[in-house]
């Protein structure tokens, strides 16, 4: 995310909301100390580009955040990143070392850079810049999460000289996926132009079925996965089902359920995360860094043990006067007896085992170490003794942990834990694709970068879903979603289908939803239209009208096709403007449910964005 | 080794002989962009003599390392690939972090903070603001 999408961001989410310190999300705060970061700020520079109430606070937290990170030696991500450059800005003689070491440096995903990493390249390269470049500006999809296209755009001016050299044929999909794909990011501004061809088949027209709801949708997906299967040479993992946003694969994985389908599902709850894997994570923090009193706070009543959350205030607090690890002044504490006899006793038992442990990781092979750790701690005989499914599932898991402390060791060459939980905080989701199994693939975009499948399925094709409701109003950012959709369609090798829901249930209610403008901008002959969509093509051509239709997306409301559909009209349509007794004219921007359950979402320039249940509101409807 | 060039189309053969200084390669979805920077390596360390301990090759996610490892590995022979710094940006910053991270005053055995280490220490920093 770039500062800039941070102020839009900041005006959208909190209007001219009054602050609240409840309000604070911590994953907000985060988000915004991390773009700092990526962008080079450091707590200083943000302090004096602040603009508006929130960047305030985070200003205020972001030096605090700095300092408690060094206190527990620690990094986070984005410092991995800025410490990087920072050593070697301020250590000219590091510097020149990487320089004569990487005489020669490739980047990959160049499109996808940000701030720091642009840096810190562009130092190693410097001056003889032998520096080869590769990426595909339309490929450009991480921009919320700092990535800035504009490396890419302005690479030739960056480095004086540079060659371009275009890659445009591409060996993965059929002519008529290609054509499509061109179609919908031609209608982007931020590209290098670039013209990607296929020398296959034409093929199978991609086909466009407009679902009832998101259950229909699911149904569609999985019933065609069933008629495609039959096809010789096809089997599961031939296939993947794509989507905007995690919360749309629980739908597609009831269908799977429902059809016996195997399926994986990419960038779910990871291994990594989840919760007996990261209690057993922060006793080895704890063994490798003594300073860490975030994996220590933890870990230390895991299994309980007795030593409860007040008694870790007062470690930490005694910690910080006497400038102790908490770990020490747990042992000075249970030494000098400054807690009540049962925690002194609870105290000195925790940092007995400990000490053992310490001491055995000197000793033992990390995945020997970590077996250890799981008996010595308490914490498999915890589980075992609760004999749920859930408990046997966290000891397969943990079984799981052994074995990939197992695999590391067999490839590192001298096998460390610390190694082994460097490795760990390198993996990404999408680095555990299994390609192996047999089975049907679900994945946001997002995460299908880089791959393909035969048949590949792209859901959700509506407005406010694809593109995003949060990207609608910044054409940066509907570009973004554009060269998502592109990432989408070139997956498919051979089978194209998109689909997209009429109506779609979201938190207990109904939303109606207009199908993607990313469909219209395919020329009609280039996708065949089926389901309710085939219907309004029939109709009007209302499909059509999207595009010049920006103004009202849900236009569709008034097509005849659409009352069968749901005979209760809505009182309200997108972009009626409005009047709240209270907070004057407004401008609807979302409805959501019907009839007395039907909630209206206006924003009001003096109120900012409110949330109304129309049965109440009284809104007074002005043409 | 030459023929193996063969399998190479026009545009991607142009990219793989380019030389000395700055290059931008568009490659579109789909255009082997993988095989024209495996064979650029290749081409870097048997052709042109590179030592492949100076070439340093980013990607974004430990995957494409991983198969850039093994197709780089094809072509050139295990022992070559082996010098050669294949990884993500994290990965080379650990490198540098891990021998030099005392200089910013961190200690060795530094750890990385996860998602929810990140979230758990700035909930810590907003109750230190609540608390006044």
């Amino acid at each position: 995310m770039t500062i800039q999408t941070n102020r839009r961001l900041l005006r959208n989410v909190f209007g001219d909301l009054k602050w609240d310190e409840k309000l604070v999300n911590p994953r907000a705060v985060h988000s915004y100390i991390s773009a700092a970061k990526n962008e080079l700020k450091t707590p200083k520079d943000y302090n004096e580009m602040v603009a508006g109430i929130f960047m305030e606070k985070v200003a205020q937290i972001y030096p605090l955040y700095q300092t408690k990170l060094k206190q527990n030696n620690a990094m986070d991500f984005d410092d991995m990143l800025f410490n990087a450059v920072e050593i070697l800005r301020l250590n000219p003689d590091v510097l020149e070392g990487y320089r004569k070491r990487f005489q020669y440096i490739s980047v990959d995903e160049y499109q996808d850079i940000n701030t720091s990493q642009y840096q810190l390249i562009s130092m190693i390269a410097h001056p003889k810049n032998n520096l080869c470049v590769v990426g595909d500006p339309d490929q450009s999809i991480y921009g919320w999460r700092g990535a800035d296209i504009r490396n890419i755009l302005r690479f030739e001016q960056d480095f004086p000289g540079a060659k371009t050299f275009k890659l445009q044929q591409n060996y993965r999909s059929t002519r008529s996926i290609i054509q499509a794909a061109q179609a919908v990011i031609r209608n982007n501004s931020q590209r290098k132009e670039k013209e990607l061809f296929s020398m296959r088949e034409i093929g199978e027209t991609p086909i466009y079925y407009q679902a009832e709801d998101d259950k229909d949708e699911a149904e569609f997906v999985l019933k065609t996965i069933y008629e495609r299967l039959g096809e010789p040479g096809r089997s599961f993992r031939h296939v993947a089902i794509l989507y905007r946003t995690n919360a749309q694969s629980r739908v597609l994985e009831d269908a799977c359920r429902r059809h016996n389908i195997p399926y994986i599902i990419v960038g779910g709850l990871k291994f990594y995360d989840r919760r007996e894997v990261k209690d057993m994570l922060a006793y080895f923090h704890v063994m490798a860094n003594p300073k860490d009193s975030v994996s220590l706070r933890r870990m230390i009543n895991i299994p309980i043990r007795g030593i409860g959350s007040g008694t870790v205030e007062k470690l930490e607090e005694a910690a910080k006067r006497l400038d102790l690890t908490m770990l020490d002044a747990a042992r000075q504490s249970s030494l000098n007896g400054d807690f009540p006899k049962k925690t002194t006793q609870a105290l000195a038992t925790f940092v007995n085992m400990m000490d053992e442990l310490i001491g055995l990781k000197e000793r033992l092979k990390p995945s020997e170490f970590v077996k250890a750790v799981l008996e010595r701690s308490g914490y498999l005989t915890e589980l075992a003794a609760d004999d749920s499914s859930e408990s046997r599932m966290r000891i397969e898991n943990l079984k799981e942990l052994v074995n990939s402390v197992a695999d590391y060791e067999a490839t590192a060459e001298t096998p460390t834990l610390e190694g082994y939980l460097d490795q760990v905080s390198l993996v990404a989701d999408v680095d555990k694709v299994d390609d192996k199994k047999n089975c049907v693939t679900l994945m946001t975009m997002h995460n299908a970068k880089g791959l393909e499948y035969p048949i590949v399925f792209v859901t959700g094709m509506e407005e406010g879903l694809f593109p995003h409701q949060n990207s609608i109003d910044a054409d940066d950012e509907v570009q973004e979603e554009r060269r998502l959709c592109y990432v989408g369609l070139t997956r498919a090798m051979d089978i194209l289908y998109l689909t997209g829901a009429a109506s779609r249930n979201k938190y207990g209610t109904v939303e109606w939803r207009a199908p993607s403008r990313f469909l219209s901008e395919i020329p009609k002959d280039m996708i065949q239209f089926t389901g309710k969509a085939a219907g309004i093509v029939a109709t009007q051509g209302g499909l059509y009208e999207v595009k010049n239709a920006k103004k009202k997306e849900f236009d569709e409301l008034k097509d005849p096709e659409w009352d069968d559909a749901e005979p209760v009209m809505a009182p309200y349509m997108l972009g009626d403007t409005v009047k709240h007794a209270k907070f004057g004219k407004g401008m609807v921007l979302g409805l959501m449910g019907s009839g007395d359950d039907l909630k209206v979402t206006v924003s009001f320039p003096n109120h900012g964005k409110k949330q109304l249940l129309a049965k109440m509101a009284n809104l007074e409807k002005i043409e | 080794m030459k023929k193996t060039y063969h399998d190479l189309n026009e545009e991607q053969r142009e990219a793989v002989f380019h030389n000395n200084g700055p290059a931008l390669i568009l490659a579109g979805a789909g255009s082997g962009k993988t095989r024209v920077v495996t064979y650029r390596i290749m081409r870097l360390i048997e052709e042109m003599k590179v030592d492949p301990f100076s070439i340093l090759a980013v990607t974004f996610t430990n995957k494409a390392a991983q198969s850039m490892k093994e197709r780089v590995a094809e072509l050139s022979g295990r022992g070559k690939v082996k010098d050669i710094f294949i990884g993500t940006f994290h990965a080379l910053c650990l490198q540098i972090l891990k021998i030099h991270s005392p200089k910013l005053g961190y200690q060795t055995g530094f750890t990385i903070y996860d998602d929810s280490d990140q979230q758990a220490l700035i909930k810590e920093c907003l109750w230190g603001f609540e608390m006044g």
